[in-house]
């Protein structure tokens, strides 16, 4: 298990590595830092100031060697737009994000395995086809619309909850909702078609023979080995909520990790946008590790194979 | 109608027909909350040109002057008196009541501080450059007395110590000996009616009313905290707004607003902001030696084929009004009574045919904002055979400027300043990169409009560069923009038409 350990984990830095080279590239290429901070009426010479200021002058392969010495001893460099250590930004941001992505899951996982289930257990009925809608509908509808509509719905006809923010929990009710719901339909298919495939399989016929029958057959024998993908899936998931709720965040009002992506891709924050682009892959690979682990311990023969 | 603004429509008359209750505005604790769409990365207004930063600047800091929307004209604020002893020398005789938000008196060291940390190139202020231009020096007289000494006669020098020029306590960008430009977002120290409480930078800026503010002063505020939120969505600002999290914001689209106003639940006021946008030509052939905008003829022609009333009325709405000039027509100076280019295509395609081009031609047309204009545009050109190419870019500033595009799209706001001298200089010098037009002539006029103090002659002089620029259509001048806000049933506010948002002004009713 530690070697399997190791070897995830060496591959996960790689990954991280090579999607911070890929990033340093396409910045250095698709914008100017130095004209998006002069302002557009700035001199050609403030222009050229700002860029010498900064050590955007020197060639691709030295900055990037750089700012990988600065990680190695972990310094990210300080925001070019909000002027403070990018560390210090990511400390104040990420836990904001951090709690509407665990609600939202939160919700999805709340959502998404029972609907599963029922539909599992009820297949090929109106209920399964009534959830399987569901599902569709959940995907088809784009976050923005979501958002918008729960806002007029639940903060201003019905005024249950706060319009936008995060002074408090209740400020993160609505956005997590509808963060969740967007991971719903994923989650819900794949745990509908992972206990379908158990149901029929030889070990619950003979949990069944045994005598198991209803919720216990199903928690102890059928979801251990159904939920095996779903877990994968659900740190995806987490994976994108954490990297991807630019969009809600911003419906919402909520200065997270992705609002803050989105303001430093927009002012031309290279150091910011390198390093959230650096955590997100991070966040990634670590979450897809950790659901590998967790596979592997949940059933021995991925370890082993 | 867009789909936000369906939706939002949709939902506001749901509210209305479902009986929702009443917003709940900040009047019973006297607190207002704004919403910006762009969120602060400083509250030291020497450090950002933002919209956002003059507004919250105007609330936080006061001037040596202060630009009276009432006349259009800079009046003394922190300055008591002043005068021209001649030309190049400003003297300002400063009031003794003016404190900063630590209770300590302002004096002239203070003022001469500020403006040798203006100027300084490692103090990276963004006016600096702006102010360098004409400070030669600043020195104190006495503790009350400041002398400006100028490079050359500048009728805009007023103007300038009005918006861009924040005073600051003597050394307070000096830390351990190190001038350390974030300094004052520490410190927080103007000479403001309100002073920053809470800075969460992106998120929101609490101000309280500081209660040592002078009496009598033209920017007296009674509302005693302002909350300001960064909520970027128009949509979110929007239902704020119906639901009384919000009691002002700015920046709405005129049919966003309206259909809001239309529920009761908002005030909708639409006023004129001092931008114009335009279309700049290339007469010089900077970008292109082969370009057809070299003929007189051509630049004429595509002015013709625009029809400007239509385009104005169907695409911007609100107070929105067409422009004809290379200015504002609220500005000082700006002569409306030059040539003008009618909506004739007819003409228009004459005018292309004289010029070697029955069948039109074929030209990108480079812009970063306003996208649905653009395409009106191309729309009405494409009636006369001159086939653009929408070039939508996230900037256009760095071809722009390095003479790389024929035909673009800008936009100028002047600052707020009701004066042609704070846009016709600026875009026509060819000094400047935007400039297209390679007429060294046009370029001394302009240059020379804001060397004299004289207004009438200035004036004269506005009128004969406008009648070059229009004759020579240099520009195909489209639109002055307008300027949106949306606010609480309980708030009283006026928004002057220079552009600027005084939100010290508003009141509750």
């Amino acid at each position: 298990m530690l070697l399997y350990v190791c070897k995830r984990g060496i591959l996960a830095l790689a990954v991280a590595l090579a999607v911070s080279l890929v990033t340093f590239i396409l910045l250095y290429y698709a914008t100017d830092p130095a004209e998006a901070l002069a302002g557009e009426d700035a001199l050609p010479a403030q222009v050229a100031q700002i860029r010498a200021q900064l050590g955007l002058d020197r060639p691709l392969h030295i900055q990037y060697a750089s700012w990988l010495g600065g990680v190695a001893s972990g310094d990210f460099g300080d925001s070019y737009f909000w002027r403070t250590p990018v560390v210090e930004l990511v400390q104040r941001h990420f836990p904001i994000t951090l709690q509407l992505a665990g609600m939202a899951i939160g919700v999805t996982i709340l959502v998404a395995i029972p609907l599963g289930v029922v539909s599992a257990l009820y297949s090929n009925t109106v209920i399964d086809r009534f959830a399987l809608a569901l599902a569709v509908a959940a995907q088809a509808v784009p976050n923005f619309w979501l958002g918008i509509m729960a806002i007029l719905l639940f903060a201003v006809m019905l005024p249950l909850f706060p319009v936008s923010g995060q002074d408090t929990f209740w400020h993160f009710v609505m956005p997590a909702c509808v963060l969740g719901l967007s991971s719903v339909p994923a989650v819900m298919r794949l745990t509908r078609t992972g206990l379908l495939e158990v149901m029929g399989s030889d070990y619950i016929r003979t949990a069944r023979a045994k005598g198991y029958r209803g919720l216990r057959l199903l928690t102890r024998h059928a979801m251990r080995n159904a939920i095996l993908p779903v877990v994968s899936v659900l740190a995806v998931q987490l994976g994108s909520k954490l990297g991807g709720s630019i969009v809600t965040e911003s419906v919402f009002a909520i200065n997270g990790m992705g609002r803050l992506a989105l303001e430093s891709i927009l002012a031309g924050d290279v150091p910011t946008v390198q390093m959230l682009v650096f955590i997100f892959a991070l966040v990634f690979v670590l979450l897809t590790f950790l659901a590998d682990v967790l596979n592997a311990w949940l059933d021995p023969r991925i370890r082993l194979g | 109608m867009k789909l936000k603004s369906a939706l939002m429509a949709a939902g506001m008359i749901g509210a209305v027909l479902a009986g929702a209750p009443p917003a709940l505005a900040g009047k019973a604790d006297n607190t207002l909350t704004a919403a910006f769409a762009r969120g602060l990365a400083t509250t030291d207004g020497l450090y950002s040109t933002t919209r956002e930063n003059d507004i919250l600047g105007l609330l936080i800091d006061d001037a040596l002057f202060y630009v009276d929307p009432a006349v259009k004209k800079p009046v003394p604020l922190v300055a008591d008196s002043y005068e021209f002893t001649d030309e190049t020398t400003l003297v300002v005789k400063l009031r003794s009541d003016v404190t900063f938000h630590d209770g300590s008196p302002l004096t002239a060291a203070d003022v001469v501080y500020s403006f040798q940390h203006i100027v300084r190139p490692e103090a990276e202020t963004k006016f600096g450059q702006r102010i360098a231009q004409w400070m030669e020096s600043v020195e104190a007289v006495d503790p009350q007395t400041v002398i400006f000494r100028m490079k050359a006669p500048n009728a805009m020098v007023l103007y300038d110590l009005s918006y861009y020029s924040k005073l600051r306590k003597a050394g307070s960008y000096e830390v351990d000996g190190v001038t350390d430009p974030d300094a004052q977002m520490t410190l927080n120290l103007g000479t403001g009616p309100y002073r920053v409480a809470e800075f969460l930078p992106g998120e929101k800026v609490v101000l309280d009313l500081y209660d040592n503010y002078r009496a009598g002063s033209p920017k007296d505020a009674s509302i005693a905290r302002l909350v300001i939120r960064f909520i970027p969505d128009e949509a979110t600002q929007v239902a704020e707004v119906m639901s009384g999290g919000v009691d002002w914001t700015f920046g709405i689209s005129s049919e966003m607003a309206e259909n809001v106003a239309g529920t009761g639940r908002a005030q909708f006021l639409t006023a004129p902001s001092l931008r114009v946008g335009y279309l700049s030509l290339d007469a010089a052939g900077r970008a292109d030696e082969t370009t057809p905008l070299r003929d007189l003829r051509v630049r004429q022609a595509l002015n013709h084929a625009v029809n400007h009333e239509e385009l104005v009325a169907s695409i911007t709405g609100g107070s929105a009004k067409v422009a004809r000039t290379p200015c504002h027509s609220l500005q000082f100076g700006c002569d409306q009574g030059r040539v003008r280019y009618g909506y004739d295509p007819d003409k228009a395609k004459a005018l292309l045919a004289e010029a070697g081009y029955p069948d039109g031609f074929e030209i990108d047309l480079w812009a970063a904002r306003d996208r649905p204009l653009q395409e009106a545009v191309i729309a009405y050109w494409a009636k006369i055979g001159v086939r653009a190419n929408l070039r939508y870019v996230k900037s256009i500033s760095k071809d722009r400027n390095a003479g790389k595009l024929s035909l673009y799209y800008d936009t100028w706001g002047s600052y707020s300043i009701p004066d042609a001298g704070a846009i016709i200089p600026d875009l026509f010098d060819l000094k400047t990169p935007k400039v297209y037009t390679g007429d060294e002539a046009l370029s001394k006029l302009v240059l020379s409009t804001n060397q004299t103090y004289d207004q009438a002659e200035r004036e004269a002089k506005f009128s004969q560069a406008i009648q070059t620029i229009t004759e020579q259509a240099y520009w195909v001048p489209i639109q002055e923009y307008p300027m949106n806000f949306l606010y609480s049933n309980d708030l009283e506010f006026s928004q002057p038409d220079d552009g600027m948002q005084r939100l010290f002004l508003a009141r509750w009713k």
